[in-house]
């Protein structure tokens, strides 16, 4: 691991070195992963009758709202900007 | 159980999937017949990886809203359309991580195990396994993927490359390093 001097800690010192900021990361990525063994998965049966495309195709209507496509802010700020620009040639 | 395999499709069938997708670009419900076919294996990638199997379920479902969302956007550049729900998959899953919808879940079974103490030319016990486990916990994010694609999903180099978006000889060499760097956090 490479040394940085100025980075050591001083005795008594509560300053976070590159050292502890790697062992930090490590502990989170140990603390946020779960390992399981032999798991049972949902057969292929289970599977497909949780298929629900009907679903999908709700969720993707709420998702395509207008308010939701850039075109709609687009248009907003380009009639904002003629609008000040109009107000300003008065 | 691994995933049947998506690959080696015949050209008609190619073929007849890109006619569905240019059917689904204007009327989204002729995505059925694709969402019918992909979900199974769209949805086995994403358990494998979240603990609790309702949140895998729900994953999937966004996933298909996400590819449908942006079915626009796909172009058939010789890359099946599997690979591109897949990157959706990989990218939903990190979002639910984020999101703390979902916990980073690693499922493997024991034969699997086997195998990869036969890469490290070393015998399978209980303690090496208790090793092994640590070691994939710290392993970084990147490794611990391509592990999961190669050894415990047994997926082909062509694939991979495909999910991961580089040449089937990168994902080659990129797995061939994850599994050396997760030798030495074993050893360690």
């Amino acid at each position: 691991m490479q040394k940085l001097k100025h980075l050591e800690p001083c005795k008594g010192s509560k300053k976070f070195t590159i050292n502890d900021n790697k062992n930090l990361n490590s502990l989170k990525l140990m603390r946020m992963r779960k390992i399981l063994f032999n798991r049972s998965e949902p057969s292929a049966h289970e599977i497909r009758n949780k298929q629900d495309f009907n679903l999908v195709i709700k969720k993707y209507n709420r998702n395509k709202d207008y308010w939701k496509n850039p075109w709609f802010y687009g248009s907003i700020g380009i009639a904002s900007i003629l609008s000040s620009l109009f107000l300003l040639n008065m | 159980m691994s995933s049947p395999s998506l690959y080696h499709q015949s050209d008609t069938r190619i073929q007849s999937e890109l006619r569905i997708i240019e059917k689904s670009k204007k009327n989204p419900n002729h995505f059925a017949p694709l969402y019918e076919q992909y979900h199974e294996n769209i949805f086995r990638y994403i358990v494998k990886r979240v603990d609790d199997v309702e949140a895998a379920y729900d994953i999937t479902s966004n996933v298909f809203v996400k590819a449908l969302t942006n079915l626009h956007k796909y172009e058939f550049r010789g890359v099946p359309f599997s690979s591109w729900l897949f990157r959706i998959a990989k990218s939903e899953l990190y979002q639910s991580f984020r999101d703390k919808k979902a916990r980073r879940t690693v499922s493997i079974d024991k034969v699997i195990v086997a195998d990869i103490f036969e890469e490290f030319e070393e015998s399978f016990n209980d303690e090496r396994k208790a090793e092994l486990m640590q070691a994939l916990r710290e392993i970084n994010e990147k490794d611990l993927a391509l592990i999961e694609l190669r050894y415990f999903e047994k997926r082909s180099y062509r694939e991979i490359g495909e999910i991961i978006n580089v040449t089937e000889n990168n994902a080659k060499v990129k797995t061939f390093r994850a599994l050396q760097r997760l030798k030495k956090v074993y050893h360690k």
